[in-house]
C-alpha cells in the first residue's frame, strides 16, 4: 500500500472528472469534513478514510486483500479503468444520469449497451463522449458507461441506436466474481 | 515447326528466359504451345564454350524478369582474396596436388609437407653450414625459425583478407568515424568524442570494466547506479495534509480551462501581399 503518484493520480482524477466533474475536489475536501485518501495496492487504487488506512498499515502488503472503496486499477500499461465497485461513489457525486425502463434493465445488467428503446430518462444537456450512471426507474444506480449521443440527438434516435456504451454493471459482482478486489478475500 | 508458327503461338505471351518461366495470358487451356515456344526460344540464346565444364557449350540465361519473393536477401559474393586476384590476374588455375610425393633419398612417399614430410627436420642429423649463416648460428634453430616467420605472415595476410571482406554494416565506435578536418586541413577526432568513446571502451568488456587495469592518466567510468524509485510514505502525521494539498492542486490543474491556440496571421506586414504592392509601385 502507499499514495499514489502525481501522475496517478492525475490518470484517476481525469478518469473519475468524466464522470463526476469538479466534483472530483469534493472526493478529497469532503461536505463532512472526515479525511480520505487514495491509496494503491497490487495495482488497484482505494479511496479510504484515514482511519482505516492507519490501520491497515499494520497488514503487510501481501496480505492486504483490499481496503476502503476500490475505484479502479491501473493496467501494465499505466492506464486506469475505473470498477463497478466505486458505483456508490459516482452515483453520489454524479452530473449526468441515465434512467433506464424496466424491459432494458437485465439486458444492461449482463453487459450490453444501452438502446433509445430502453432509454427511460436523461438528464438534460448530456454531451456526447461523457460518463453517465446508469439508474433504474426506482432510482437505484445499475452501472456506469458513455453516452454515443447528446440528449438532443438521443431524442430523435430510432429504437434501435445504442444511446449509452456499457462501461460497468452491478451484474460484474456476479459474471466477475473472482475479478471483484471486494471478494478478493 | 516453321517460324510463322512460333509467332503465331507466341500471341499473347509473356516470356521470363531467367527464370525458364512463360505466362500464357491468353486462354490458358492448352499449354503445349507455350513450352514449346518458350523452348524454341532458350535454344535461340547465344550458346558459349564453358573451360570448367570440359568445354561443353552452354547457354547463359539472361536476368530473371519475374519477381520471385524471397524471405532473405540474395547472400552477397564474398569478397575475393588478395591471392585470388592475383592468380585470376596471371591466370593461375587452381591444381590438385598430390598429399605424397615420392622422395628419391628414402626411396619411400613421404607426405609433401608436416609431420614426417621431407622437410621435417625431426630425422636430419646433419645440416651443411651455408655462408649466410653468422659465427655460431645454430642452422636447425634458422630454419624453424624461417618456419614460423612464414606462418606468421600466412596469418598475417588472412587476418587482412577477413577485414577486407568483413560486413561493412558494423558500426564502429561513434567519435572514431565523426572526423573533422582541423585548422591545417588534416582530419582530427575532436577530443570530447575521442573521450566518449574511451568510455564506451571502458566498459566494453566482459567485466564491464570492473576488473581492469587504468593506464596512465585514465579515470575512472563506474557504472552509474540506478537510482530506486521513491514514494511517499504511506502515512505520517504531516504527510496527509501535504498529500490532500498536492491532490487538489492536481485535482485544479485537470479543470483549468485550456488556453486557445493563438492563430498567427497568415500573411505578415512583409508577406507576399506587401512585396506585391510593392512591385506595383
Amino acid at each position: 500500500m502507499r499514495p499514489l503518484t502525481e501522475d496517478e493520480t492525475r490518470a484517476v482524477f481525469e478518469k473519475l472528472s468524466k464522470f463526476i466533474g469538479t466534483n472530483v475536489k469534493l472526493m478529497i475536501e469532503r461536505k463532512d469534513k472526515e479525511i480520505y485518501c487514495f491509496r494503491l495496492q497490487k495495482d488497484r487504487v482505494y479511496y479510504t478514510s484515514e482511519e482505516l488506512m492507519k490501520k491497515a498499515t499494520n497488514i503487510s502488503r501481501d496480505s492486504l486483500a483490499c481496503l476502503g472503496t476500490c475505484v479502479g486499477r491501473f493496467t501494465h500499461h499505466k492506464k486506469f479503468h475505473i470498477l463497478i465497485t466505486c458505483l456508490p461513489l459516482l452515483s453520489e457525486l454524479c452530473e449526468f444520469k441515465v434512467w433506464l425502463k424496466p424491459s432494458q434493465e437485465m439486458s444492461f445488467l449482463y453487459g450490453n449497451h444501452i438502446l433509445k428503446a430502453g432509454l427511460g430518462r436523461i438528464t438534460e444537456n448530456t454531451p456526447q463522449n461523457t460518463g453517465v450512471v446508469v439508474y433504474n426507474m426506482a432510482g437505484t444506480p445499475l452501472g456506469f458507461g458513455v453516452t454515443a449521443r447528446t440528449t438532443q440527438e438521443a431524442r430523435k434516435a430510432g429504437p434501435t441506436d445504442i444511446i449509452v456504451l456499457h462501461q460497468g454493471d452491478v451484474g460484474e459482482y456476479l459474471r466477475f466474481e473472482e475479478q471483484n478486489p471486494a471478494c478478493a478475500v | 515447326m516453321t517460324s510463322t508458327d512460333v509467332v503465331d503461338a507466341e500471341f499473347g505471351m509473356e516470356f521470363d528466359e531467367g527464370n525458364m518461366c512463360v505466362f500464357d495470358t491468353s486462354t490458358g487451356e492448352d499449354l503445349a504451345p507455350a513450352a514449346q515456344a518458350l523452348v524454341h526460344r532458350l535454344f535461340k540464346l547465344e550458346r558459349v564454350v564453358d573451360g570448367s565444364l570440359g568445354g561443353m557449350r552452354v547457354v547463359k540465361l539472361p536476368e530473371g524478369v519475374t519477381a520471385i519473393p524471397r524471405e532473405k536477401p540474395v547472400p552477397k559474393a564474398s569478397e575475393s582474396t588478395k591471392w585470388e586476384v592475383f592468380a585470376k590476374e596471371k591466370g593461375i588455375q587452381k591444381k590438385k596436388r598430390d598429399r605424397m610425393v615420392w622422395d628419391e633419398e628414402s626411396q619411400s612417399f613421404k607426405p609433401r609437407y608436416g609431420y614426417k614430410s621431407r622437410k621435417s627436420l625431426k630425422d636430419v642429423p646433419v645440416l651443411e653450414h651455408t655462408s649466410d649463416l653468422a659465427d655460431g648460428e645454430n642452422p636447425f634453430t634458422k630454419k624453424k625459425r624461417a618456419v614460423k616467420d612464414l606462418v606468421e605472415k600466412n596469418e598475417k595476410k588472412r587476418q587482412a583478407n577477413e577485414k577486407k571482406s568483413r560486413r561493412k554494416g558494423a558500426a564502429p565506435l561513434p567519435s572514431l568515424v565523426e572526423v573533422e578536418k582541423g585548422p591545417s586541413g588534416k582530419g582530427r577526432i575532436p577530443q570530447k568524442q575521442l573521450a566518449k568513446s574511451a568510455k564506451i571502451a571502458q566498459r566494453s568488456t566482459a567485466s564491464v570494466g570492473r576488473f581492469d587495469k587504468r593506464v596512465g592518466s585514465e579515470a575512472d567510468n563506474p557504472q552509474p547506479v540506478a537510482q530506486r524509485r521513491k514514494f511517499d510514505p504511506v502515512s505520517n502525521d504531516g504527510g496527509i495534509k501535504v498529500e490532500r494539498k498536492r491532490a487538489l492542486k492536481i485535482a485544479e490543474r485537470i479543470f483549468l480551462p485550456k488556453p486557445e491556440p493563438v492563430q498567427e496571421p497568415k500573411e505578415g506586414p512583409l508577406g507576399k501581399k506587401a512585396k506585391k504592392q510593392r512591385k506595383k509601385h
